[in-house]
């Protein structure tokens, strides 16, 4: 494992191509284009002000950096750096922005969720779209980017709506039966999507591609209810994670419940490997929940555990199965968790200097080296998953894994306990 | 209270006084007997008391009883006996007055103690009795005071229940209070929940207000404007197009071609899973039927009814096989009948192998040998004798190994050795002496037979060049008699019709054109030949030999005599040449060659 020296970064922005060629960072108004495997920058631009959000657009070719505070979007052209391309929401404030999976229209979401602007970089069109829904995940778009979901509300009832992203034309517009829809999320097949409520109350329905209403699930009143949800790759299980400390495994068949996996105090399988840092119990509660890549093969997912406050054990389940697989203790709560894109591999930071990986075979833990103390605060894989972006407050560094063989060895020799 | 008997026999008055007495005191009851013992001390025995009174007084001693008595009673008080004395060595005269007096002074006395003794004695009873009831009341009070205890456990013994019960109802109402605490906790997070939602909407109206207020104060509008510096083209390379009715419909129709395909492509994968299983099902569905049918040949009662739903089941599944393409219909009764089929024999198999697990124990439990089930122990018996026969067989091969070991190597002279040696040996080097002496004689006869062979290929060679000449030279004639036609006819007739006619004047005529012919040497080869001529034609001795050496030579050149055909003779004894010759001769046209070559394929 080598890791390369510190760049330096502000307020975690640092994303990799999605083609991986290239690793986009922030240092305050300066955005910085560096090369994957030479780490020369390669473009340097700058922005009006500082820069609050970056996203590259689906064909990496462009980059575009939101500054909120002063309602601004610059976009940044990879091919022709002379490009400049500047989006003043002006009065109407800014909160976020993103780009269609098209990569050639941005939207906008303006100050107190009035609407959205989507502007189009091939032409002088713009739509808005009123009434969106100020919750956590409002938009989602498909896997293969022809639709985009979006939450809307209107006379204190919820709609969504389905557009087409070619023409952003209306496809369908239908109310849920939500009380305060909080997310919205297509499967990854794009056939069906999964909406669910506020904590407040445990429901989440799945509408077809066309609006009919598929099913939907409760798995008991009045507690608090759903916190993440998370599809698998093959669009064949759903995975709820709620607040009494349940992970709730949902079938594409009947979309009924499955299994459902629960995250005790102790654990009396031996079979499970528990990787301890600390001698410390987890908590209750429920995190978030992430699947990994469809190549690792139906494989394991893991969870975190958390009350209202901070995780401190990453559960893993292996999915075939339905059962634990695996459970790592951390001495300090889990801030980020990230599966490889290519392998069933674990990346997971704490907040120290340490960055732990899990494998099935087994688990390490590296320090970062560096001088002074380098806190991971979040972390990126890149898209071949040889190698990772490790975030701290100010500073960027990456980590170059080796190949598989090697790493697993790595992992058998130095065993499980860190 | 003992009852008083009196008596009235004076001669025995007062023993029977206290006889009587003495039976009272024994009918009295034993609580008194003490009572009665105290009297029975205080007065002497009768016996002794009349002793006693006739020892005191005799005849002899009346003064000194008299002094005694006197002594006595003034001693008790009494008035004396003796009279006053007018002197004082005068005899004192007895009074008997006073005497009398004093008996009778007596007699009361003694009524008035047996007065007394009657009152002890009835005070005695009575406490007695007073005891007896003193005790009953005290065996009466200790047994209330055992029910009065046992009473108090019993009653502690409720106690005790009614107050676990009453922990319980503890419990359970701490229960309800937790259960009401939890419920209260939702509560109290929901309100939390709410008014942090609350106050984030607040802060937003708060904002909202502060941004109303900001844009009615501010003037200046900042415009909404993009600044480009151009324009990019689209991801895909197209023109834009115009938003209409048609792009819609469009829209529409592809949306649905996805929805199609993924359902589709999902009942693609269930339609497969779905075949994969049922394949499984009817493997299984064999099987189990494979594993339960051999019972069919065991004729046991117990069995019966499964062999009869097996061969049932049998004849379904024969007809179920001709329907197998019904398979791939996923119809009602389709289905149906296969998990049905598939229970039955699951059924099947589960009460067969309950049988035989019964049937396990209870050979095990009672140890009796079925036909076809073996006991533990006989089984372990029989594996025992097996074991013995191989360690016994094992030991034979062993001893054997050596002594053949010790055979081999064993350290004599090299004489013996040697001697040893050849005669493992003698059998095999003279049988190898008959084998070379057998090889060596047939070596020989080859030899002799090529030998003759070779001759009489060349006596062929030779003669058939003679016959060729003969042959010539007649046709020679025959042309020369055919101009000279009248002279020759006769000839020709006879030469003809012998050579259509028997085969034997034929070959005499042959014979005698042929003067010049050589003697034949009928060498017939080797004797074995001739044998084999048996059932050849009527030949003439000339082909007849040519035909014997053509059969020896076929014979002896290749195994399957009558499987020749011209081009597979091979040359090998006789000459090559010769062979061929035959067969030219064979091909020639003309009688002659036709009889001969009739020969010839008939011998052939």
């Amino acid at each position: 494992m080598n890791f390369s020296e510190v760049f330096k970064l502000s307020s975690l922005l640092c994303k990799f191509s999605p083609d991986g060629k290239y690793l986009a960072s922030c240092v305050q108004y300066r955005l910085v284009v560096r090369d994957v495997n030479t780490l020369q920058i390669l473009q340097l631009y700058t922005c009006l002000d500082q820069i609050q959000h970056i996203e590259w657009s689906a064909d990496s070719l462009f980059i575009l950096c939101a500054m909120y505070k002063r309602g601004l979007v610059q976009v940044w052209s990879l091919e022709q750096p002379e490009w400049h391309c500047k989006i003043d929401e002006g009065s109407a404030g800014l909160v976020a922005s993103c780009w269609s999976p098209d990569g050639r229209h941005i939207l906008n979401t303006t100050e107190f969720h009035l609407r959205i602007t989507v502007w189009s970089l091939c032409t002088k069109s713009v739509s808005y779209i009123k009434y969106p829904k100020a919750c956590l995940q409002g938009i989602t778009f498909t896997r293969d980017g022809r639709y985009m979901a979006l939450a809307e509300r209107r006379d204190c009832k919820d709609y969504v709506s389905i557009f087409v992203c070619s023409d952003w034309q209306l496809l369908r517009h239908f109310d849920t039966d939500t009380q305060d829809l909080t997310g919205i999320e297509w499967a990854p097949n794009g056939c069906v999507l999964a909406v669910w409520d506020s904590c407040l109350e445990y429901k989440i329905l799945l509408y077809s591609l066309d609006g009919r209403l598929l099913s939907a699930y409760s798995a008991y009143e009045w507690s608090l209810g759903i916190k993440c949800v998370a599809w698998s790759p093959s669009s064949q299980f759903l995975a709820v994670g709620s607040y009494d400390g349940k992970v709730r495994i949902l079938n594409h068949v009947t979309w009924k419940m499955i299994t459902e996996f629960g995250h005790p105090a102790t654990i009396n399988n031996p079979k499970i490997v528990v990787y301890k840092e600390a001698e410390k119990s987890p908590q209750l509660g429920l995190g978030c929940l992430s699947f990994p890549p469809p190549g690792a093969g139906a494989g394991p997912l893991p969870s975190s555990e958390s009350k209202y406050n901070i995780p401190n054990a990453v559960w893993v389940w292996d999915i075939q199965k339905l059962r634990l697989f695996a459970v790592l203790e951390q001495l300090s709560p889990v801030r980020t968790f990230q599966w490889d894109p290519q392998q069933p591999r674990l990346a997971i930071c704490t907040g120290g200097s340490r960055l732990y990986l899990w494998s099935p075979a087994g688990c390490m833990s590296v320090q970062v080296p560096g001088e002074g103390d380098f806190a991971v605060l979040s972390l990126c894989w890149h898209l071949s998953g040889d190698s990772m972006a490790l975030l701290s407050k100010d500073h960027v560094c990456l980590c170059f894994l080796e190949t598989e063989a090697s790493v697993s060895t790595a992992c058998r020799q130095l065993g499980g306990h860190t | 209270m003992g009852d008083w008997m009196t008596v009235t026999d004076r001669g025995l008055s007062s023993e029977s006084k206290t006889i009587s007495q003495y039976t009272s005191e024994i009918k009295m009851s034993p609580s008194s007997l003490y009572s009665q013992q105290v009297l029975c001390s205080s007065i002497p025995l009768s016996k002794n008391v009349h002793s006693f009174f006739s020892a005191f007084c005799t005849e002899d001693n009346i003064e000194q009883s008299i002094s005694y008595l006197d002594q006595e009673l003034t001693t008790f008080g009494f008035p004396s006996l003796y009279e006053e004395s007018k002197g004082k060595e005068t005899k004192r005269e007895l009074n008997i007055v006073a005497v009398l007096n004093c008996m009778n002074e007596l007699l009361v006395l003694q009524r008035k103690n047996l007065l007394a003794q009657e009152n002890v004695e009835t005070q005695n009873l009575k406490l007695g009795s007073d005891m007896d009831h003193l005790q009953s009341c005290y065996s009466k009070l200790k047994e209330q005071l055992e029910t009065s205890r046992r009473e108090m456990i019993g009653l502690q013994e409720r106690d005790r229940q009614l107050q676990c019960k009453n922990r319980n109802l503890h419990q359970l109402l701490k229960n309800e209070k937790d259960e009401v605490q939890k419920l209260q906790n939702i509560i109290a997070s929901r309100a939390t929940q709410y008014n942090h939602d609350m106050k984030r909407k607040e802060r937003e109206y708060n904002k909202l207000k502060e941004r109303l207020h900001q844009l009615v104060m501010n003037k200046k509008d900042k415009k909404i404007a993009m600044d480009i510096l151009n324009y990019v083209g689209r991801a895909d390379g197209k023109r834009g197009s115009w938003r209409t009715g048609k792009t819609e419909a469009r829209n529409e129709d592809e949306m649905y071609k996805i929805l199609l395909n993924d359902y589709e492509y999902r009942q693609k994968q269930i339609l497969m899973e779905n075949a994969e299983l049922k394949k499984v099902l009817q493997q299984m569905k064999k099987e189990m039927i494979s594993l339960l049918s051999p019972q069919k040949k065991k004729p046991r009662e117990r069995v019966d009814d499964s062999t009869g739903t097996v061969i049932s089941d049998v004849e379904e599944d024969a007809g179920e096989l001709s329907r197998e393409s019904m398979w791939d219909l996923s119809c009602e009764t389709v289905r149906e009948q296969l998990t049905n089929s598939i229970r039955k024999q699951w059924r099947i198999l589960k009460s067969h192998v309950e049988k035989l697990d019964n049937q396990v124990s209870k050979v095990h439990l009672e140890g009796f040998n079925d036909e076809d089930v073996i006991s533990r122990q006989d089984h372990e018996q029989e594996t025992e004798k097996l074991e013995l026969e191989i360690q016994q067989c094992k030991e034979m091969i062993k001893t054997q190994q050596q002594l053949l070991q010790q055979q081999l190597a064993t350290a004599c002279d090299d004489d013996t050795t040697s001697l040893l040696r050849d005669c493992y040996l003698l059998e095999e080097k003279e049988r190898l002496k008959e084998e070379w002496s057998l090889f060596k004689e047939q070596k020989k006869n080859f030899e002799r037979e090529r030998r003759s062979f070779t001759e009489a290929a060349i006596r062929l060679g030779l003669e058939r060049k003679a016959f060729e000449e003969e042959r010539a030279s007649w046709l020679k004639q025959q042309f020369l008699n055919m101009t000279t036609f009248d002279h020759q006819n006769s000839e020709n007739v006879k030469l003809f019709s012998a050579f259509s006619g028997s085969s034997d004047r034929d070959n005499l005529i042959v014979h005698s054109r042929q003067p010049q012919k050589k003697p034949h040497n009928v060498s017939n080869g080797s004797p074995v030949c001739m044998s084999k001529l048996t059932k050849s034609l009527p030949a003439s001795p000339s082909t007849s030999d040519f035909c014997q050496t053509r059969s020896c030579v076929s014979e002896h050149s290749s195994i399957n005599v009558l499987n020749m055909t011209p081009e597979e003779i091979k040359p090998n004894q006789v000459g090559g040449e010769c062979t061929n010759q035959k067969w030219s001769v064979a091909s020639r046209p003309g009688s002659q060659e036709g009889v001969c070559n009739v020969q010839i394929i008939q011998l052939c």
